[in-house]
């Protein structure tokens, strides 16, 4: 009776995950776009000035519900932002990736790090303007830009400046060296903003470059601004001079862009730079961004292009970097293992003197057949998902076909089998499409 | 609302009480069936928490941790196999004392001692962390570096049998972190012209294959001639107050050990119990009984195995510094969760360490209730045939890698080290080393190179810098000890672990 039962709920549980999963399917795939959730690839850590900003867009788009779909946020953090922009350079060009990524895009060829820039990608839209300030530890010696830039002159390659290599913080110190002849600093890499802060905090670092907005979420922990690289003091920070006032002839601010994977259809760029349009209109939005103290200012079609333009050009006068001088690691691991590996034998030669524990393992060859048959279905199961055979059916022939093999062959466990294999199925399919926003092979 | 008032709001939602009963109870369940561990279902679980924010995910991960580590205790009183790695040592005491008509009365010590095992070592979780933390702010890059080389050589020399199999396999693991985009210098390198190693390995489709895939592997070539188990019957499950006197030295003593252990990088509960184990041997009057169901070599096992998961969670919401794999994996989940980890997080979001904290302490009575309560059907659970489990988890295997990136190649790279595993354990290289190298090799090297460009190329600091140096110096000695034994021929106590 109690097996009656189960196998009962097992069949019912199987029917309405189908109709859950057949169901929604149907409706979806009508070739509106977007049918599915978009994906964000920031390519910063958490906590950092891009971050905050993408969430903050999300919050505004999700809160006004511009996007039929969800918009799901991706850190991709690492090799100064080119993990990520590589990523969505190579992702499908279906509208689905969308890069956020500022000058970092531009100046990451110049610094030799990729052989791609702004025109590996499709321009969506340009939101926010950020300016930048030149930072010091709170206790720091240096009280101006001026100060700091007549030390670097005096002893060159000796003020340490935390940088993300071939990011726009490496950039601004470039400009900075390129207006006060002589001036050099000896860059460090130091990561994403929330890094450089404690680097800075805990005196690894010297000077550092920050957004407005990372700074002022920053400055609570012991931090001072020496410059602030606008045109006209900031409002959010009225007390710190610009480096014009000091004499440096150097204006830098950030821009926050979006890009598509280069060949997404002209038809989303313009769909999701509407979108961003909206959002920055958001009440939430526009209150985050008044307390970040960002412009809302908003860039698209030919003046987001000839902006990059500029971008372009002036990257190109401070010029290519020379690579960062760093031993090279791989060779010392690959040498740390051999001298393991020589360690090893010679330690395997010697008789063991601990009891041997080793237990033999049983030459039972059906078992063997047994492990080499599944992994053989395992791995056939993933090429027929690679060449496109739909997720579920693959899934109920492999559990089928796992089951069969390892219960060996016996009759009595075919109806279990039968709805193990679809419940699993249909339930990660349900689960994962649904529930979880990915999508299956 | 403070942080620690947000915490508790999550935790005492109906949803934060859900995840950790499902949490737990899952855990316990996994940890019981041998071939299934702790680790393999916390990583098959990680794509599921996607679509839930940090907190939650870090309720339900946590959860399965402390359950994972208990469940084995089951298997290892009544069939005499560890359910987990880390309950080794319980089936030496558990299975002769059930074997002689009292497997109710060893339950119920081993379930007290995970209990206050888990309680002893949360009390230094709340205690250690913020200071620890607070201390490792003043870590610069080469600190940093000296630390992680003090945790690549402690797992090293004290986690496994041959310290050149572990290092092996620790500097294995570095390698294998090391293609795609360097941390450092952004250059691409090593991916032998795959364009999709640019961005490295993941390591979440490593771990599946090196802890769920090759262990399904074992599994499958072991044949399964199942040992009789001892049934439970009527007995009592619930400790008396009698036993929690009469243990209470032992058991405060073991947790703490465990604790401690538990702390140190990259040592798992099952050296933890081991440690424990033999202190509570030659602290005890009647060192003879341990092997043949003594209560204390029970005690002694479990609170500490339960003991190192509060001290493994110290160094990894302190600084970022994984204690055990499962850890490993915990630190991929806040970082998939746009989580920070390192001395920043208490900074960040001291809501999130909170509540993983919290979620400690509930977890270890919602053990307690569900180990006391559903033993018996959790036992009754550890026979499902392999047939229908072994296929299922394959599956799960596969989705978890692919859902992580949405590409084939993460599933390839999981099915490829699944074979390394095998491999690996075959010719007796522990892979414990191997996750901890994938995990901090990077840290290790991009701090390095940070260090160096800081100081212009001079490797001076490292030893010129006080923190640095000890760190440094710890290494070498802990290196030297078992190369110094060895020449004396003296003969060292082997540890007990598989």
């Amino acid at each position: 009776m109690k097996r009656i039962i189960g196998h009962f709920l097992a069949c019912f549980a199987i029917v309405a995950l189908m109709v859950a999963c057949l169901g929604g399917n149907s409706g979806s795939d009508g070739g509106v776009y977007p049918a599915r959730p978009i994906k964000l690839v920031v390519p910063f850590g958490p906590g950092g000035g891009s971050d905050t900003f993408g969430r903050i867009i999300k919050l505004g788009i999700d809160e006004a519900g511009l996007l039929p779909q969800p918009f799901v946020i991706i850190n991709r953090p690492g090799g100064s932002a080119t993990i990520g922009s590589r990523y969505v350079r190579d992702a499908k060009p279906d509208g689905y990736t969308l890069l956020l990524l500022h000058d970092a895009i531009i100046t990451a060829r110049y610094s030799g790090k990729v052989n791609y820039g702004p025109e590996a990608f499709e321009p969506v839209a340009s939101t926010g303007e950020i300016g930048m300030v030149v930072v010091v530890k709170d206790s720091s010696r240096f009280e101006t830009l001026t100060q700091l830039l007549e030390e670097c002159q005096q002893k060159p390659d000796t003020v340490t400046n935390g940088v993300n290599l071939g990011a726009p913080t490496h950039f601004a110190g470039l400009k900075l060296e390129q207006a006060f002849e002589g001036a050099k600093f000896r860059y460090t890499q130091s990561g994403d903003g929330a890094d450089r802060v404690q680097k800075l905090v805990g005196d690894h670092i010297e000077v550092s470059s920050f957004s407005v907005s990372e700074y002022l979420s920053f400055e609570s922990q012991g931090i001072r601004a020496v410059a602030y690289l606008g045109e006209e003091r900031c409002d959010a920070l009225p007390e710190v001079p610009t480096a014009l006032e000091q004499g440096i002839n150097v204006v830098d601010s950030n821009r926050h862009y979006w890009w598509f994977p280069k060949g997404t259809p002209k038809q989303c760029s313009e769909y999701i730079a509407g979108v961003l349009k909206k959002a920055m209109q958001t009440e939430h939005v526009r209150e985050r961004l008044a307390e970040l103290k960002m412009e809302p200012s908003f860039l698209q079609g030919q003046e987001f292009a000839d902006y990059i333009d500029k971008q372009v050009a002036a990257a190109q006068k401070v010029g290519e970097q020379k690579k960062p001088d760093v031993p090279d690691i791989p060779s010392g691991v690959g040498w740390a293992l051999v001298v393991c590996v020589v360690a090893m034998i010679v330690e395997r030669r010697r008789p063991a003197n601990d009891s041997p524990t080793v237990t033999a393992t049983p030459k039972d060859s059906p078992a063997t057949m047994r492990t080499v048959g599944l992994l053989i279905a395992t791995a056939a199961y993933v090429f027929a998902m690679q060449y496109g055979v739909p997720f579920v059916w693959a899934t109920v022939v492999f559990i089928l076909c796992g089951g069969f093999l390892l219960s060996q062959h016996k009759r009595s466990h075919a109806l279990i089998l039968v709805e193990t294999s679809l419940l699993v199925a249909f339930g990660v399919q349900f689960v994962l499409t649904k529930i979880v926003v990915t999508d299956l092979p | 609302m403070t942080p620690t008032e947000q915490a508790i709001q999550l935790l005492i939602a109906p949803t934060g009480l859900f995840l950790i009963a499902i949490g737990t109870s899952l855990g316990i369940t996994v940890g019981a069936i041998p071939g299934l561990t702790g680790a393999m279902v916390i990583a098959l679980t990680l794509p599921l928490t996607y679509s839930m924010d940090a907190g939650n995910a870090m309720i339900l991960l946590v959860s399965m941790y402390v359950g994972s580590i208990s469940g084995g205790l089951i298997t290892a009183t009544l069939l005499r196999m560890p359910g987990t790695p880390a309950s080794v040592m319980t089936t030496l005491d558990g299975y002769p004392m059930a074997k002689d008509g009292q497997p109710g009365r060893a339950l119920s010590l081993s379930i007290m001692a995970s209990f206050a095992g888990g309680l002893v070592s949360w009390l230094f979780l709340i205690a250690l962390s913020e200071p620890m933390a607070a201390l490792s702010t003043k870590f610069g890059p080469f600190e940093f570096f000296s630390l992680v080389m003090m945790a690549l050589v402690l797992i090293a020399s004290v986690g496994g049998k041959s310290l050149s199999a572990s290092l092996f396999s620790g500097m294995f693991g570095i390698l294998c972190a090391m293609p795609g985009v360097a941390e450092a210098t952004g250059e691409v390198r090593m991916t032998l012209g795959f364009e999709e190693l640019n961005g490295g390995l993941k390591l979440l489709p490593v771990l599946i294959g090196l802890f769920a895939l090759s262990q399904v592997i074992n599994d499958v070539l072991r044949s399964d001639n199942s040992i009789e188990q001892i049934p439970i019957s009527n007995q009592k499950l619930f400790p008396t107050l009698a036993d929690w006197k009469l243990h209470a030295v032992n058991m405060l003593r073991s947790s703490v050990i465990g604790t401690w252990i538990g702390i140190l990088p990259g040592i798992g509960a099952n050296i933890g119990s081991v440690a424990a184990y033999s202190t509570a041997k030659s602290f005890s009057k009647t060192p003879e009984k341990f092997g043949h169901g003594s209560e204390e070599g029970i005690i002694a096992s479990e609170s500490a195995n339960n003991a190192t998961v509060g001290g493994a969670l110290i160094p990894l919401v302190a600084m970022g510094i994984p204690g055990s794999v499962i850890d490993a994996i915990l630190l991929g989940a806040l970082v998939l969760h746009g989580l920070q980890p390192g001395p920043l997080l208490f900074k960040q979001s001291p809501e999130l360490i909170y509540t993983i904290m919290g979620t400690y302490f509930i977890a270890n009575f919602f053990m307690f209730g569900f180990l006391v309560l559903a033993v018996r059907q959790i036992a009754r659970l550890t026979d499902v045939p392999r047939a229908f489990l072994i296929p299922v988890i394959l599956t799960f295997c596969v989705v978890g890698s692919y859902a992580l990136g949405n590409r084939m190649f993460d599933v390839w790279v999981m099915l490829l080290f699944g074979l390394v595993g095998f491999g690996m354990e075959k010719i007796r290289i522990p892979l414990a080393p191997f996750v901890i190298g994938f995990v901090l090799g990077p840290v290790a090297e991009t701090n390095l190179c940070a260090g160096l460009m800081a100081s212009g190329g001079s490797y001076l600091p490292l030893i010129a810098r006080p923190m640095s140096a000890v760190f440094l110096v710890i290494s070498v000695v802990l290196l030297a000890v078992p190369l110094i034994q060895r020449r004396r021929g003296a003969n060292m106590p082997t540890s007990v672990t598989s």
